[in-house]
């Protein structure tokens, strides 16, 4: 059963499209991801399901209820902002009973599930501080605990993580994670970090200008993004430009890159005028063709090295090949020396490794 | 707290300025204010003794009455500055374009630029007897010259000064109040007016109590509304202290009212703080 529906979204200002008739769903329980580079609409499309912006067209469905002209707070959404928007002026508990008490609990529930909440957060022993008592994460776990203390349909989260610092973001984003499935909380979560997306998320819906341009499983998005710019946006990658030739048996084109360049890529399940194959850095492999065990149909590659980062657990190489293309390698730190990567170098990748998407012209 | 030279050397000049014109002639207010009095002189006599008369002649209920029709007339008209000032200051901060911002509070600062004696006279104009306001009296069946439309008019007079200067006050604590705030309020199932009434309002006691303050103090020494438009029958104690120094010339009786005028003020000041700080803004 979906707890949201977008039916054809649409949302203009004056003349310029915000978003562009978005229609997606979120099932009961699930977290969805909404993501996207700033300015791509998903902020507004956030705030047309919380009912702060009205569509200019489409539906908001919440529950199966069609929620036009419903103000934001005749919705049951619990919302998430980026800067948490605790109230100053209130405690910890009263912050987190602030949504109790406007839906007429009264004195013994509120108490009660204040408590709940500050225990799911871990904050018991803080009900009597105030917002600028607390470090941001805690800050944060004080909004989610108030934003999930009225057991909302659906939890908004704008960006929850973007105001932490690196560190504290990775250990909050597995808190988050489980804080959520712990309630079941049905969830969207807008961010334009992929890696929060992907790791936070079930499912991910990728916008950019205003249009969702692909959604689905985060492994599913990363191994097939459909355009460029998902593969782009999603993950590092490498980028060829050339010419797709017929496929063979195996359902393999070769695809002529340049002079002395051509790659054994998957046949495309589209058509397109011309074509890009983008390689992921860490599906490439130091080395011949030879090491690959007797693996028949081996993109292999070889070039000059440029640059030898080493960046803790991953190596980034970074190779010129002989047509002026360049590569970056990642490689997993195994205890090698970076002396293996100097002057001349060899590279191997699987044509099921290489994506085919039509070119942005 | 160490200053180095050549803040010293900035400081002397606005210091010693604040001695020389306004500490000491205080000073010598106080010192005549002890002194006795002649009838038919100007001033107490240099070698007049001194006296607690001037003061002990203020505790009576006509002298008392000065004082709490001044401060409740302020009050009133504090008040009401605030309840007008507070939505156009809203609206400026929040809903208005940076460049329609500026236009607003340049003409709120102009508005208050406006000579005092100008703005009173436009009103004696328009709410006096040749004036519109005859015609929506009389249709009322409310008297111009009754007390009721007399302290009116008064303060009117004061809000034409107040409610720029809280507006302007209160634009950039509205200003410093996250708007998410009210956003997730409701959110959280309040309507606008239960968020406003809960949120926005309550962070904006600092800003209240200020504009409150200002507005208050403005209204206690505010002298030409009341002379021209209380038309004698509502005066503040500024009037009575003026037609002490200048009508009787009985300076030392004057100079009593202006301190226990002080004094009062500064009391009500503190007390007002006292009790918003500690009741309102704890953390």
């Amino acid at each position: 059963m979906s707890v949201v529906q977008l039916k054809n979204v649409t949302k203009r200002f004056g003349s310029f499209t915000a978003v562009s008739e978005a229609t997606f769903s979120l099932n009961k329980g699930e977290i969805l991801s909404l993501l996207g580079p700033s300015g791509c609409g998903k902020t507004t499309t956030l705030r047309m399901i919380a009912g702060f912006e009205e569509p200019s067209e489409g539906d908001v469905l919440i529950a199966d209820i069609n929620m036009r002209n419903k103000r934001p707070y005749e919705r049951n959404v619990g919302l998430l902002f980026q800067d948490y928007a605790l109230f100053p002026h209130l405690s910890v508990n009263q912050n987190v009973a602030y949504g109790l008490k406007r839906r007429n609990y009264d004195r013994g529930q509120i108490d009660h599930r204040v408590g709940e909440m500050l225990d799911l957060v871990k904050l018991d022993g803080f009900e009597q501080r105030r917002p600028s008592q607390l470090s941001g994460g805690q800050q944060q776990r004080v909004a989610l605990a108030r934003a999930l203390a009225t057991n909302p349909e659906v939890v908004l989260l704008d960006e929850p993580l973007s105001a932490l610092d690196a560190k504290l973001r990775q250990e909050l984003r597995i808190e988050l994670k489980q804080i959520l499935s712990a309630v079941g909380a049905s969830t969207i979560i807008v961010t334009h970090d992929q890696e929060e997306a992907m790791s936070l998320g079930d499912r991910l819906v990728v916008m950019s200008e205003g249009r969702i341009v692909q959604q689905g499983p985060p492994t599913e998005i990363y191994k097939n993004p459909r355009t460029k710019f998902v593969a782009e946006f999603i993950g590092r990658s490498n980028w060829l430009r050339g010419v797709l030739g017929p496929a063979d048996r195996n359902n393999l084109c070769s695809f002529e890159v340049a002079e002395g360049l051509t790659l054994l890529v998957p046949k495309p399940e589209f058509d397109a005028s011309t074509y890009e194959v983008c390689i992921r850095p860490e599906r490439i492999r130091v080395g011949n063709a030879n090491s690959t065990d007797g693996a028949t149909n081996v993109n292999q590659l070889s070039g000059t090295v440029q640059n030898v980062a080493h960046l803790g657990a991953d190596i980034h190489i970074v190779m010129e090949l002989a047509s002026g293309y360049r590569f970056t390698i990642s490689e997993q730190f195994i205890g090698q020396s970076m002396d293996e990567y100097q002057g001349s170098l060899e590279c191997t990748f699987f044509p099921s490794d290489c994506i085919v998407v039509a070119a942005d012209s | 707290m160490k200053l180095s030279r050549g803040a010293i050397l900035l400081l002397v000049p606005g210091v010693g300025i604040l001695l020389a014109f306004l500490v000491l002639p205080l000073a010598n207010v106080v010192e005549e204010s002890f002194r006795l009095f002649e009838p038919g002189r100007i001033g107490a006599a240099k070698d007049a003794p001194y006296t607690f008369f001037n003061y002990a002649e203020l505790i009576n209920v006509t002298y008392l009455y000065y004082f709490v029709e001044t401060a409740r007339i302020g009050f009133i008209a504090s008040i009401v500055g605030l309840i007008l000032g507070f939505p156009i200051a809203y609206v400026i901060a929040r809903r208005f374009t940076p460049v329609w911002r500026k236009i607003g509070v340049g003409f709120l600062i102009g508005i208050m630029f406006l000579s005092t004696l100008v703005r009173v006279y436009a009103l004696q104009l328009t709410f006096g007897p040749t004036g519109i306001a005859k015609f929506l009296t009389g249709l009322l069946g409310v008297s111009m010259n009754g007390r009721f439309y007399t302290e009116l008019v008064v303060i009117l007079g004061l809000l034409h000064y107040l409610v720029p200067i809280a507006a302007i006050t209160l634009l950039g604590t509205i200003q410093n109040v996250n708007p998410r705030l009210t956003e997730a309020a409701q959110a959280l199932g309040a309507p606008r007016w239960m968020a406003h009434f809960t949120i926005t309002i309550p962070l904006c006691v600092p800003g209240l109590l200020s504009a409150f303050l200002i507005s208050f103090t403005l209204c206690l020494s505010a002298f030409v509304v009341p002379m021209i438009l209380g038309k004698g029958k509502v005066l503040f104690v500024s009037n009575l202290i003026y037609s002490r120094f200048s009508e009787i010339a009985n300076y030392p009786s004057g100079s009593a009212i202006s301190i226990i005028m002080l004094l009062l003020s500064l009391l009500i000041i503190y007390g007002v703080t006292y009790l918003v700080t500690t009741r309102w803004i704890k953390h």
